[in-house]
């Protein structure tokens, strides 16, 4: 067994009907907790989660390389084993000593395991509480709804909630819970850069978005001649700014107000700080840039805490999934060393962690040349917070109907909660224990709290 | 060579091995990659060791001219193409020099986009256009149907072409941005609008004249519609004429001949050089006559210095009238003898000349040597006056009157103007130009008449003026407010004829009308996308247009989104059950959407079993069931107010439910064998499997359901329990009232469409016409003047679908503009989660108000509205969606109609003045009427009020 950090004591679960009602309802209100949770925050640091979709291969992102177990997993896996044609297998070594193996497509951020900025995270999923196998297949204990379904998986993996319930994202709860550090700050908080998504969206905290390389401007400005353009400016800012006498619509036109502002800081940003590093093309480098750019404009804006939704799709590896998979962890890790590389020249290495989610992970055992949908996943932290060059949770023994498989598949039964996973970074960003039960309504069900990969 | 073995990825893979055993294959294959820009290359090197170096075009490391690569294979493009923009990428084994593998890329200009062009409707001929895009360079340059256009560089998102257009383009055109080889690129094309140029035509003038012989007479040629005015003259179809018909010059000065021809009339032609179809031509009458005399009056006139004196002169014998004028002999005169115009104005000089007698001679044009003579005798005169004509006038705002100076007693006429004071006035009394034109302001002032002085500029203390009475124009008439808000509420906002439907009905009646309407059917449709378009159609214009509102209300209640029921017959017959129950009993609506296979899979009620059987009881439906679709969490109040510390179920209440609903599956598939949990189908309602149902009693929410009930007698005990729960009335009723009529309601308004709810007078629970009939009737949602918390903020659809039925315009059936709505938040038929596109119980950020639509208005959903509506008044809609703006162009000379007319469409009169005047001051520089047009409507729709429904 490979697992560490994590013990395997289990707590006897709460009966289900004990979970407080409070914890998914619009109507908590958070006054208090915040008041508790954060005294005095003078830095800034955000969390920037890189969503997986389709269901990233973790069985191909971090292989085991002790010599019994890569044999192992070289015969189960068969015609997807690595290495393949698309390059040798990126040897990595916990600090116990323990090999692993990164997918080559992984080569972008190799040197940053060694340098201990980039940690592994084995075998992280949905779960309600602790479940072996046998619990698993006695349905001994209460599961997340719908296992295997991309839609209600994205739903949870993004709201934290086995049954995707709730309507509120995890990191939007965790920017609940950090707003009063914010202080007068209206810039949002919590920001997708891949279309409005459930895991930005907070009780308090709106889900915002924006769309990578666009500066939110007003097109109807944009017109000949300049004057009629900047007159039409000129009347807007007096409309927006205007008192009607109802909350309401001036409520609509502070977002206006918000939006003009936002705008004129995402064109300086675009212009007046270039940064030395550069970010590779495509969907993923684009987003990263972007939210490199809001973060420059952190003491412009105030704020203190902040989360970042990135996405990149194409993980549904049914079939060709060697040499797709390697090219899309080829933009993922291109796009994380750019970003890391552009924290690091902000000064902002330690207050940055970047994240990776995936719905689900997929079947050990491959189908063709490609691979069926899983559940407990593989994923990568890196940050200059990041206790790196080591592996947290577990990368579970290479077994067909091992003790973490599900089924006979290699469907791995997580050996890490999300709630774990989340609340780990969740108390790194500044929230206490009490805001963390309220983000994670489940983690009071794991054993550990906090595994350790940040500090 | 090299070797022409450019795999592709995908093909590689399975070739590993022998065949590329000695080859370096380089990733990606042939590409292309914009200038500036970065790829990331990999070369797959089945070698050992597996080193290589890379070069383009045999560099190593690349340059700045062909781009450069990384050691890693990070090609980066030069900035500018090079004049051989394919260039070669090789990956050279460090190990053995002789193998390689290479790949080519193309490089090219970065891809201008074209967004606009105004006007993207105009005539053929000459034409300037506004290109608003993005990615323009100097060299870029634009092209209708792939024909260049003579282009200007403004900037990178704007460019102007002043062109002629052949009158062979007339019709749709495609214009595209073009950036020049190497690495020619072009842009997507936007479709202009060519029409018919107009005819060129030609008039000639004076249509007649009569000539002695021998005579002279200057004819004019005026050609229209052409920028070439030249022509060619003829007489009687000879180019220049001859002695026998008379000659006329190039300038069209016609000599009559020195015979009379036969017959003794000619017609003098002026043909179009740019057109030899467009003629004019002119009649001429000659005749022998008596010679030609002038004479001239007054023959003697004394005038004082700095004073005019008109002279005529007559010309006789001649149909030549003109004559021309001279001072002692000068041409015109001078300033020393005085000047006189080419209408024998004679103008005084300033000073006494010696003699201070001068000759005023007038000489026939058509026979120089006629003339006449005038003595004019010279003193110092009178003062210089100055009346003004008109000496009153009322003028609307925003309009223009010409006003007229005429200065008496010195040749020098000319006057300055000013309002009130102000030479040239401001945009407070109005402004007047140099010719006397006076602009009203656009708000009248206070007071209302302002004072026009004309000044003689050689004398400036003579002055005169005029008044002038700034009035409002004739009154835009503003529709009834109180039924354009019933219709924001009732209905996707007003159109023209709601309003008069509503005012001849009466609120209850039209109501009552709009619940006997037929369902606007919503038919299932092979695809969800067309499913998608109908739904945006029918909001627009539905005439069932009441029941289209509650449908989408009940669609934020019980939710079922196409991001998991992907095909049209797992979402559209959810529709339908909310449509045919929008004006029925609530409980026959859950217990519709219970047994339906389109809930069942969303929620997965389908094949939910007993415990201990297949999967289980699911608690997924259950949960929602009483969470969303009708108790909530906690226990409320008759008003909707929440009960302190009272949840209103417990996890048991919701384990125990799940039992009572197991038992359900799939409906069978036509012509398939009934399985105990059968696969996916959705035609018809989900069938009872009693097997998997759980028989023992249950005890949740208070009620207990014995032993030993079949699936269907179960499911209608549970759901009678919870249709019974008192939450039911005041839940519905708050969700309901905020999505209708306002995100803040008082409680007692809650209360009241609760009591509607749980008893509609007649002894009936969740009678769904009086909720509606509740909700609309209320005094609260009747209240015009708007309370300091009231309003909700419009939803995407809402605003949209409104703006449209405002604007009296049109959403195609296929409109396919469903992407720009999954961008604000809110894809038709795809909300995010059975939580809806937002929270019912959403809190406006750092307001102490409620604002569920503001969950999905954030700074960048607010910029992608404005920018959707604007290309939509700037009629970038397409065929998907269009809007009227007839009704502002025809007032838009008058600043103040058309912000009355903008104010009384969008927001029914209640434009605050101050939002006016900041309009007005935009439009005054406002390039055009459309311009002002647009922008009267843009900047109105940008506001909050027009953001806000209340």
């Amino acid at each position: 067994m490979n697992n560490k950090k994590i013990g395997h004591s289990r707590r006897h679960f709460l009966k289900a009907a004990a979970v407080p009602l409070a914890a998914t309802t619009g109507l908590t209100k958070f006054g208090l907790v915040n008041a508790l949770a954060q005294q005095g925050v003078t830095d800034y640091r955000a969390l920037v989660c890189i969503f997986l979709v389709g269901g990233n291969d973790g069985h191909n992102t971090v292989i085991p390389r002790t010599s019994s177990e890569y044999n192992l997993y070289k015969t189960i896996r068969g015609s997807l084993a690595l290495p393949d044609s698309n390059g040798p297998v990126l040897d990595v070594t916990a600090l116990n000593g323990t090999p692993y193996g990164l997918n080559n497509g992984l080569q972008s951020i190799h040197s940053l395991w060694a340098a201990q900025k980039l940690a592994v995270v084995g075998n992280v999923g949905m779960l309600v509480q602790p479940t072996t196998r046998a619990q698993f297949l006695g349905s001994a204990v209460p599961l997340p709804s719908n296992l295997f379904s991309h839609s209600d998986q994205i739903i949870q993996m993004q709201t934290g909630t086995p049954t995707g319930s709730g309507g509120t994202g995890w990191a939007g709860r965790v920017a609940d819970q950090m707003q009063p550090a914010n202080g007068s700050s209206t810039f949002p908080a919590s920001l997708s850069m891949s279309g409005q998504s459930i895991f930005c969206a907070g009780n308090v905290v709106q889900s915002a978005s924006l769309i990578p390389g666009f500066d939110s401007a007003l097109y109807g400005l944009n017109i000949w001649p300049a004057s009629a353009g900047a007159a039409r400016a000129t009347a807007m800012q007096e409309i927006f700014t205007m008192n009607s006498g109802l909350s309401v619509i001036q409520a609509a036109n502070q977002v206006r107000q918000d939006a003009a502002a936002l705008s004129a800081m995402l064109k300086s940003a675009g212009s007046s700080q270039p940064l030395t590093t550069q970010f590779p093309g495509g969907t993923l480098g684009d987003q990263l840039k972007q939210v490199t750019q809001i973060i420059q404009l952190r003491n412009q804006t105030g704020i203190k805490r902040q989360v970042f939704f990135c996405s990149l799709g194409g993980f549904d590896t049914h079939s060709s999934q060697s040499w797709q998979q390697w090219d899309l962890l080829k933009q993922v890790s291109q796009a994380m060393l750019a970003f890391y590389n552009a924290t690091v020249e902000l000064g902002l290495a330690d207050k940055v962690t970047t994240f990776t989610e995936s719905e689900f992970g997929r079947s050990l055992q491959p189908s063709g040349v490609g691979s069926d949908h899983g559940w407990g996943n593989h994923h990568l932290v890196l940050g200059g917070a990041v206790k790196g060059g080591d592996l947290y949770g577990a990368i579970p023994p290479m077994a067909l109907g091992g003790p973490n498989d599900s089924g006979t598949r290699g469907v791995l039964i997580p050996s890490v909660s999300l709630d774990q996973y989340g609340a780990t970074m969740a108390k790194w960003f500044g929230l206490n224990d009490a805001a963390i039960d309220l983000v994670f309504p489940n983690l009071k069900f794991f054993p550990t709290r906090d595994i350790g990969f940040l500090g | 060579m090299l070797p022409k073995l450019y795999l592709m990825p995908l093909l590689a893979i399975p070739l590993a091995g022998a065949l590329q055993a000695q080859t370096i294959t380089v990733y990606p294959g042939p590409a292309t990659i914009a200038v500036g820009t970065t790829r990331s290359l990999s070369a797959y090197v089945p070698l050992s060791p597996n080193t290589i170096q890379w070069s383009i075009n045999d560099v190593v490391g690349g340059n700045s001219t062909y781009g450069t690569i990384t050691p890693a294979g990070v090609y980066t493009a030069p900035v500018v193409p090079p004049p051989a923009n394919v260039i070669t990428v090789k990956a050279t084994s460090t190990a053995y020099p002789t193998i390689f593998g290479a790949g080519t890329i193309t490089i090219t200009q970065l891809v201008p986009s074209v967004w606009s062009s105004y006007p993207s409707t105009f005539p053929a001929g000459e034409v300037n256009l506004s290109i608003n895009g993005s990615n323009f360079l100097p060299t870029t340059v634009m092209t209708l149907n792939d024909v260049p256009l003579p282009t200007t560089y403004v900037n990178a998102t704007s460019i102007k072409i002043k062109a002629t257009i052949p009158a062979t383009m007339v019709g749709k055109a495609l214009l595209r941005a073009t950036q020049p080889a190497p690495g020619a690129v072009k842009s997507d094309p936007i479709t202009v609008t060519i029409t018919a140029p107009p005819a060129v035509t030609v008039s000639v003038a004076p249509a007649t004249a009569a000539l002695s012989l021998g005579a002279t007479r200057q004819f004019t040629a005026t050609v229209a519609n052409s920028s070439n005015t030249g022509v060619t003259w003829a007489v009687n179809n000879v180019s220049g004429g001859n002695a026998m018909v008379g000659t006329i010059s190039a300038a069209g000065l016609y000599t009559a001949p020195m015979a009379l021809p036969s017959p003794a009339t000619v017609t003098v032609s002026a043909t179009s050089m740019a057109s030899a179809t467009a003629k004019g031509s002119a009649v001429v009458t000659l005749s022998s006559g008596p010679p030609v005399s002038v004479t001239i009056t007054p023959t003697s006139s004394a005038v004082s210095l700095g004073a005019t004196r008109q002279f005529a002169a007559t010309v006789a014998n001649s149909s030549n009238m003109a004559v021309t004028w001279t001072v002692n002999g000068i041409t015109g005169g001078n300033s020393t003898v005085g000047t006189v115009s080419a209408s024998g104005l004679y103008a005084a000089p300033a000073a006494l000349p010696t003699p201070a007698t001068v000759t005023v001679r007038a000489t026939s044009v058509a026979s120089p040597s006629a003339y006449a003579d005038a003595q004019v005798t010279l003193s110092a005169g009178p003062p210089v006056t100055v009346t003004v004509s008109p000496t009153a006038a009322t003028v609307s705002t925003g309009n223009t009157q010409a006003f007229t100076a005429t200065v008496t007693n010195s040749a020098n006429t000319a006057v300055t103007w000013s309002v009130n004071g102000v030479a040239g006035g401001n945009s407070t009394v109005g402004t007047i130009g140099s010719s006397g034109l006076y602009t009203a302001p656009a708000v009248a002032p206070s007071p209302s008449i302002v004072t026009i002085t004309a000044a003689s500029l050689a004398s400036p203390t003579a002055q005169a003026t005029a008044s002038v009475t700034i009035q409002a124009p004739a009154p835009v008439s503003l529709p009834n407010l109180s039924h354009a808000r019933f219709l924001e509420q009732a209905a996707f906002g007003p159109t023209a004829s709601d309003l008069q439907q509503v005012g001849q009905l009466g609120y209850s009646a039209w109501i009552d009308q709009q619940f006997a309407m037929a369902e606007t059917p919503f038919n299932v449709g092979a695809d969800v996308n067309v499913a998608r378009a109908n739904w945006l159609w029918r909001m627009a214009h539905a005439p069932d247009q009441l029941r289209q509102r509650v449908v989408a209300a009940l669609a934020k209640i019980i939710v079922i989104s196409a991001n998991k029921n992907i095909y049209a017959n797992e979402i559209v017959p959810y529709y339908q059950t909310l449509s045919r129950n929008a004006f029925g009993n609530y409980r026959t609506l859950l217990g519709e959407i219970t047994i339906s296979p389109q809930m069942g899979k969303y929620l997965d009620l389908a094949n939910s079993t007993k415990p201990g059987t297949g999967s289980g009881a699911n608690e997924n439906y259950p949960r929602e069931l009483l969470q969303l679709f009708s108790i909530g969490l906690v226990k409320l109040n008759p008003d909707g107010t929440p009960v302190p510390n009272s949840p209103s179920y417990t996890q048991a209440d919701v384990a125990q439910l799940a039992r009572a609903l197991t038992g359900w599956t799939y409906p069978t598939a036509p012509g398939g064998a009934p399985g105990m949990n059968n696969w996916e189908n959705f035609s018809g309602n989900m069938e009872a499997r009693e097997n998997n149902h759980d028989t023992t009693a249950k005890s949740f929410l208070g009620c207990a359901i014995p032993a030993g009930k079949t699936v269907a007698v179960e499911t209608g005990l549970a759901l009678d329990c919870i249709f019974a729960h008192a939450n039911v009335g005041p839940f519905i009723a708050l969700r309901l009232i905020r999505d209708l009529v306002t995100s803040n309601p008082s409680a007692a308004y809650v209360g009241r469409v609760a009591a509607a709810f749980n008893d509609n007078g007649q002894g009936i629970r969740g009678d769904m016409k009086a909720v509606v009939k509740a909700i609309l009737l209320d005094p609260e949602a009747r209240n015009d003047v708007a309370p300091a918390d009231s309003g909700r903020l419009k939803d995407p659809h809402y605003h949209f679908a409104s703006f449209v039925r405002q604007l009296n315009g049109q959403v195609s059936p296929a409109i396919q503009l469903s992407y720009l709505f999954d961008q604000m938040g809110q894809m038709p038929l795809t909300p995010p989660s059975v939580f809806a596109f937002y929270s019912a119980l959403y809190r406006i950020p750092r307001v102490p108000l409620n604002g569920p639509e503001f969950q999905i208005y954030t700074p960048t959903e607010s910029v992608l509205r404005a920018n959707f509506f604007y290309s939509i008044l700037t009629n970038q809609g397409g065929s998907d969606v269009s809007v009227d703006l007839a009704p502002f162009q025809a007032v838009a000379g008058n600043i103040t109609s058309l912000i009355d007319t903008v104010d009384a469409k969008l927001l029914y009169g209640r434009m605050p003045a101050t939002m006016k005047q900041s309009i007005a001051k935009a439009l005054a520089t406002a390039s055009d009427n459309n311009q002002r047009v647009v922008t009267a409507l843009y900047l109105t729709v940008l506001s909050g009020q027009y953001a806000v429904q209340f």
